[in-house]
Parts: C-alpha cells; sequence; structure tokens
C-alpha cells in the first residue's frame, strides 16, 4: 500500500507541477497557477453548460413521463461513458506504456501491476475530471424535474464511479492493443496519426449529427428511443437503476461495469513488463556514403524542429489537427456554396458580415494549431545540443516560429482563397481581407504559442504527452487566442451600428500587426534571456 | 587555448566551483579528477557556455565566453558523460545538422564523416535512427559529431564511460592526433589510470576547489595518481 502511495504521489505531482513549477529551479509562481486554475474552471465551466444545454432538452423531452425516467438517466450515463472514453483514449496507451520512468520503475523492488495501477488511478481521475461535467448537469436537470432525492444521487454516484472504471478499462485495453500492435510497425507515426484522424473523424461525425438527432427523435417519439434503447438490457439496467432504485438492476449493473476493469486490469498486469520491454528487429536501412549536402543555419534548424514534429504522433496530431480543419472547412466552404447555404443566411444577417464571419471561422480554427507552444519544452533533454554551438538563442525560437506559420499560414491560405473566389469576389476588400487577416492571424497565434511555450515551458518532463496535451503554455495559447479573437468579433459586433465593419475589421489588422511586432521583440530579447537561463 | 580566471558559480548558498583558475595551452590534454559532485561538470559546462557564473570569467583563445559565446562556441566542442541526442534523427541526419550549424563544407564533412565513422565502425547504422542506438553508439555519434568541425579545444566530460575498449583506444589516439595538431584537450574522468597514462596535465578539484593543477610528471612524482588523489583528498578533508 506504501509503495503503491508513493507512486501515485509520483503520478499526480508530475502532472501537478506542469502549472505550478517553472522550469528546472522548481520554482512556482502564484501568479502562474492562479491563471492557470483559472482558465481551466472557465473551459470547465463552459463545457458544462454546453451540456447543460443538451441535458435541459432531454429532461424537457423526457422527464414528462414518470416511465421513462430510466431513458433520461441512460443518456446520461452513456454519454459519460463516451466523453470519457474519448478524453483518455489517446492518452491511456502513452501514458501507461511509454512513460519514460517505466524502465527505472521496473528495476526497482516495486510490483509492475502497481506501477500499472497507479498509472490507471491517474487516468480514472481524468475520467472523473471529463464526466462530472456530464453527471452533475444531468443530474441537476433530472432534480429539477423531479426533486431531491439522495438515493438516486447515490446511486448515480456509484454508478458514476463504476462507469468511470469501465471507461478505464475500455481506454487501457484499446491503449494495450495498439501498443503491442504497434510494437510490429515500423512506421509508427503514419500508422498512429491515420488510425486517430480516422478515430477523430467518426467522433466528429457523431458529436456533429449525433445529439441533434437524439434531440429530435426524443421530442418525436420518445417511446421509439426508449423501446430501441431498452432492448440491450444493460442499458435498461443501469438507467432503472439510478432512476428507481431497483437492488436487482444496481447489482447487475455494478457486475457489468466493473467486471471489464478487473479482467483488463489483470490482463495488463501479466502483460506490463512485456509490452512494455520488447522490441522486435526491424530490417535495416543501409547507409549510401556519397556527397553530403550543404544547408544553410537557418534551414538546418527548420528541419530539425519539422523533423521532431513528424516524429511523433502526439505533437503532429495535437498541433496538426487545426491544420487539418482548415483543409477540411475548405471542402466545407465548396458545398456550402454549391448548396447555396450561405447566400440565404446572409440575406437574413446581411450581406457586409460574410466577410468577418469567413475570417473568423479560418482564424478560431488557426487558434487549434499548437506548434509553436509545446516546441520549446520539447528540447528539454537536447537542450545542451543547441547551446553549446555557434548558434543564437533567437535563432533557436525563431525557427520554431517558423515550423508553425509553415504548418498553418499555407493550410489557411486554401479556404482562405476559396472563401474570397466564392463568396467575395465582386468585393475586392473583402477579397483582400479574408486572404490576409488569417495570415496576419497565423503569424500572431505562432507568435503567442511561442511567447507562452517560453514563458510557462516545463522542461521536467518525463511523458511528452505532458507537454504536448497537458502543459499550461498549449492550454494559454490555445485560449488565449481564442480568447483574443472573441474580443475582435465583439468589437465588431458592438460598433456595427456605428460604423462599416470593415473599418473595426482593418484596426484589428492593424493590432495584429502591432502585436506580432511586439511579440518578435520580446522573444528575440526577453524570450531569448529566458530561453538561456533554462540550462543555469 | 583555455583561460578559466577566478570561476566562481553558486547554486543558492552552495559554491559548485569556488575561485578556480587553470590554464590549458594548446596541444595538452588536460585531465580534470575530482569525487562525484566535486565541480568537474559545472566546470565544463561554464566553459561551454552552457552554464551562467557569478564571478570569474573563461577565455577560449582570448575570446570571452560571457561576452562573445558565438564566437566561442565556434571553436569548442562538448561532449557529455550521457548524450541525449536526436532520437527522431538518423545518425547522418544528426552529424549533417552539426555540419550544417557550423557551416562546413560539404566536401568536408563527407570526409570527416567518412573518416570518424569508419574509426568507430559506425558507418553500418549511420541510416538508423538515434532511438535505435545503444548508449555506446550514442556515445560514438556524439565524438564524432565533436570532431567533425575540427575545433580548437575538446571538453568532454567522462567520455569514455561506455565505450568498448577498442572505441576507447580510438579515441585515445583520436584525442593525441587532435593535440599533435595544435588543439587542446579538457576532460574529465574517474578512470585514474586511463588520466594517468592519457594526460599531459592534469588538475584535481575538490568541493568546488582546486587543490592541485601541475603536470603528470610534478603531480605523479614517485605514487600513482589514485594515491596522489587519495592523500590531496585526504588533506583537504582534514584541513
Amino acid at each position: 500500500m506504501k509503495t503503491f502511495l508513493v507512486l501515485f504521489r509520483l503520478q499526480f505531482s508530475t502532472l501537478l507541477r506542469f502549472f505550478a513549477v517553472k522550469g528546472k529551479k522548481g520554482k512556482s509562481k502564484a501568479a502562474t497557477v492562479t491563471s492557470g486554475a483559472i482558465l481551466l474552471t472557465v473551459c470547465y465551466v463552459s463545457v458544462l453548460i454546453s451540456i447543460g444545454a443538451l441535458f435541459w432538452g432531454f429532461a424537457d423531452a423526457i422527464l414528462g413521463f414518470e416511465e421513462l425516467s430510466w431513458l433520461y438517466m441512460t443518456l446520461a450515463f452513456l454519454l459519460t461513458t463516451v466523453l470519457m472514453f474519448v478524453g483518455t483514449i489517446f492518452l491511456a496507451k502513452a501514458q501507461l506504456f511509454e512513460a519514460k520512468d517505466n524502465t527505472l520503475l521496473l528495476t526497482m523492488p516495486i510490483p509492475p501491476r502497481l506501477i500499472l495501477l497507479s498509472r490507471m488511478l491517474s487516468l480514472f481521475l481524468m475520467n472523473l475530471v471529463f464526466g462530472s461535467s456530464v453527471i452533475l448537469p444531468a443530474l441537476i436537470f433530472y432534480f429539477w424535474n423531479r426533486g431531491f432525492s439522495i438515493s438516486v444521487l447515490l446511486v448515480s454516484l456509484l454508478l458514476f464511479l463504476s462507469l468511470a472504471l469501465f471507461s478505464l478499462a475500455l481506454s487501457c485495453l484499446l491503449g494495450w492493443i495498439i501498443s503491442v500492435l504497434f510494437a510490429r510497425i515500423k512506421s509508427k507515426t503514419f500508422v498512429t496519426v491515420l488510425f486517430s484522424l480516422v478515430f477523430i473523424a467518426a467522433y466528429y461525425y457523431f458529436i456533429g449529427q449525433g445529439p441533434s438527432k437524439l434531440m429530435i427523435a426524443l421530442y418525436e417519439n420518445s417511446a421509439l428511443v426508449a423501446e430501441t434503447l431498452g432492448a440491450f438490457l444493460p442499458l435498461y439496467w443501469i438507467g432503472s437503476a439510478a432512476a428507481e432504485i431497483n437492488p436487482t438492476h444496481i447489482l447487475c449493473s455494478l457486475g457489468i461495469l466493473l467486471l471489464p476493469f478487473i479482467l483488463v486490469y489483470v490482463l495488463l498486469s501479466v502483460t506490463f513488463l512485456r509490452t512494455i520491454t520488447t522490441q522486435h528487429g526491424f530490417k535495416k536501412t543501409l547507409y549510401r556514403a556519397g556527397i553530403q549536402k550543404r544547408t544553410p543555419v537557418s534551414k538546418a534548424l527548420y528541419r530539425r524542429e519539422n523533423a521532431r514534429l513528424l516524429s511523433s504522433a502526439t505533437y503532429l496530431l495535437n498541433a496538426g489537427i487545426g491544420s487539418l480543419f482548415l483543409l477540411v472547412s475548405a471542402g466545407y466552404l465548396i458545398y456550402l456554396y454549391v448548396n447555396d447555404t450561405l447566400s440565404v443566411l446572409f440575406q437574413f444577417l446581411g450581406k457586409e458580415y460574410l466577410g468577418p464571419i469567413l475570417c473568423a471561422g479560418i482564424c478560431l480554427l488557426l487558434s487549434t494549431a499548437l506548434f509553436a507552444a509545446p516546441s520549446v519544452a520539447l528540447d528539454a533533454k537536447t537542450l545542451w545540443i543547441l547551446r553549446t554551438m555557434p548558434v543564437s538563442s533567437k535563432q533557436i525560437l525563431l525557427a520554431k516560429w517558423k515550423l508553425h506559420l509553415l504548418w498553418t499560414c499555407i493550410p489557411a491560405l486554401v479556404p482562405s482563397c476559396i472563401a474570397a473566389v466564392l463568396f467575395l469576389r465582386d468585393d475586392p476588400l473583402w477579397f483582400a481581407i479574408v486572404i490576409l487577416l488569417p495570415q496576419l492571424y497565423a503569424v500572431f497565434s505562432g507568435g503567442l504559442g511561442l511567447f507562452f511555450g517560453t514563458r510557462f515551458a516545463n522542461m521536467d518532463w518525463t511523458n511528452e504527452v505532458q507537454v504536448i496535451k497537458q502543459s499550461l503554455a498549449v492550454l494559454l495559447s490555445m485560449f488565449g487566442s481564442m480568447a483574443i479573437l472573441g474580443v475582435f468579433i465583439l468589437t465588431v459586433y458592438l460598433l456595427r451600428n456605428l460604423c462599416a465593419v470593415w473599418i473595426p475589421v482593418l484596426g484589428i489588422i492593424l493590432l495584429l500587426a502591432a502585436g506580432c511586432c511586439m511579440l518578435y521583440r520580446w522573444i528575440t530579447t526577453k524570450g531569448c534571456t529566458i530561453f538561456e537561463s533554462f540550462l543555469s | 587555448m583555455l583561460q578559466i580566471t577566478g570561476l566562481s558559480k553558486f547554486y543558492g548558498p552552495k559554491a559548485a566551483v569556488d575561485n578556480l583558475t587553470l590554464h590549458i595551452a594548446p596541444g595538452e590534454i588536460y585531465g580534470f579528477i575530482g569525487h562525484n559532485g566535486a565541480g568537474k561538470t559545472t566546470t565544463l559546462k561554464a566553459c561551454c557556455g552552457l552554464l551562467s557564473f557569478e564571478q570569474g570569467d573563461i577565455m577560449i583563445d582570448g575570446i570571452s565566453i560571457k561576452k562573445q559565446p558565438l564566437e566561442c562556441k565556434k571553436k569548442i566542442a562538448y561532449i557529455p558523460d550521457n548524450p541525449d541526442l536526436y532520437e527522431f534523427l538518423t545518425g547522418i541526419q544528426y552529424l549533417n545538422f552539426v555540419a550544417d550549424i557550423y557551416e562546413i563544407s560539404a566536401f568536408d564533412r563527407t570526409a570527416r564523416i567518412e573518416k570518424y565513422a569508419g574509426i568507430f565502425e559506425l558507418t553500418a547504422d549511420l541510416a538508423q535512427p538515434i532511438s535505435s542506438y545503444s548508449h555506446g553508439m550514442k556515445q560514438k555519434l556524439a565524438i564524432i559529431a565533436a570532431w567533425l568541425h575540427s575545433p580548437r579545444l575538446i571538453l568532454m566530460d567522462e567520455p569514455f564511460v561506455g565505450l568498448d575498449p577498442i572505441a576507447s583506444h580510438k579515441l585515445k589516439e583520436m584525442m593525441h592526433e587532435h593535440c599533435n595538431n595544435g588543439g587542446a584537450i579538457f576532460f574529465s574522468t574517474h578512470v585514474l589510470e586511463v588520466a594517468e597514462k592519457l594526460c599531459d596535465r592534469v588538475a584535481i578539484i575538490r568541493g568546488g576547489q582546486l587543490i592541485k593543477a601541475a603536470t603528470m610528471e610534478e603531480v605523479l612524482g614517485d605514487q600513482s595518481l589514485e594515491n596522489v588523489f587519495l592523500e590531496l583528498s585526504q588533506d583537504t578533508a582534514e584541513e
């Protein structure tokens, strides 16, 4: 038990350090912790509100019928499970099998099952956080309609915890399967990215279509939805266990939810050591001696950044999802044009808002492209190489900015040009703005990411997922860009009756340009000083 | 070649290096010996610009590492004790990256890569990702990368750790060749027999302070380096 607690404390402290501690000196900054906590709270509350709106609709459609209370609970638990599974599926493999300290811990007198359990526990806690954003609003609206019941609350919480274990079992099992399969594949990055993209596409398709179609079905014929879902007995049992406090259904539900976790834990415990340590040999690539090519310093630095990006599926997916969405949005714009959707919309809104809304959409997608923010901390282990070479910190940091620019500006050009040609070809000013503004925003968001990535770099990570997905720098970069974009949109909206829309937009362009200059100055002065202090 | 004058580096109230003064001339292999935590790595890192320091200065060929770090770095190479390299690159990609930073011509880099990779029998593995290399192979690659741009001064932290006997022997030959061509080497080691046979001069450090620095003949007298080291360490502890 003692050993397990030590392991769990280690896991937890590693996660907490990313929000509390800066750099190798271990100094904690109250302002950093506070701003990170506020940001996370804002995100969490936003998600709560969105899901709350969904359950408001469910409650309205279902809870008018006494006999369908179980259906409401089933939907709540289903959505909770989906969110928990999606939230941790990409983390499970990295967290369990790719942590840098796995080898160290396995050489110690610690049973592998305890190492595994400590890692699973941290994933379990993450499940609880994700799942709570669904179950909380679901229960609030249930009690709002049906009145508060302590027994419903307790059973729901019990089932919620069991669901978290069930979801954990699913994501860990999938992570294990992928780990075992991928050990036999040479081009892991490519396969991982492909698999992940398919998953993301399916996820967004169902999230995009699912809730609205479900809501329509519930309002039109909730009895039919109940019949369909209830045909699968475990779903009925879970719902009625919470809504009707049926003891038999409670026991059956707990059995169905807990048994998979036990089985998966046993399986992973038995195979943990082998999964981590097995290495399959691959055919060697032959080195062909020949005249090597010389590359300019700036290009060599950029190539290094690019090679690292392409070698890591996690980095590529997390950072590049925004760039991918930009390309997909180009196709979506063509779809909208062909179906003449936008012209109908803007006859209602006013054609002068077409340009700003197209710009805002492209910029919003650019906010999710996070190449620069994690790039500084990712250099932690190998910083000595660049720092002992005759290359300045300015050159190093600008290479990271360049990485962001090449992976965002070019993808952003595609929807910009399509939007300009299809929707704004009669308006030369907006034709230019819809191309220029996103490009400037890409430069700005890259600089902002580099600012946060340098300012809040934590160089003590053991798993690159901690830097790429869980770091304060990445969170601040994404939400900071979105917040600034939100302020711009609000400004245009508030000034809509005072002047033509293009005037505040031109002001925004000037502000973005000024912002880029300020970020450049900071990065090449204070940013370099901070970068040089990392090893000191 | 390398002039360390009054170097002091503090971590909080503790002096990792305390008023260290050391001179290394061209053509010298200079050994740096001390117990664990004596300040050897701190000194080496300060010399190659990895660590800032509070007092003193370090001059490489008359250029201050504080005032002109980039100019100094053009003249040096550093090999840490446990080289973390870019695992996402292949061996040849890493060497080309280093060569690009030091602006080595295509012809020169090709010849040097062929030469040094051949010496360490690493040629066949250059196309493999560094992630597949053993510790010894990474060490060899780091050594090749250090020699690639023909630095004036090579700083090495425990260079023989992880190398097999043949590679160790080859490294010693390279060190001699480098110094015979006017370069200098400053390295730390715990393997006193190697230092005894290899070094022209040796410095012994304890608790961040230099306790002895002289030619190997002057330091040894009739004793082995191990005995000298133990004796000096004991004397200093008693003081």
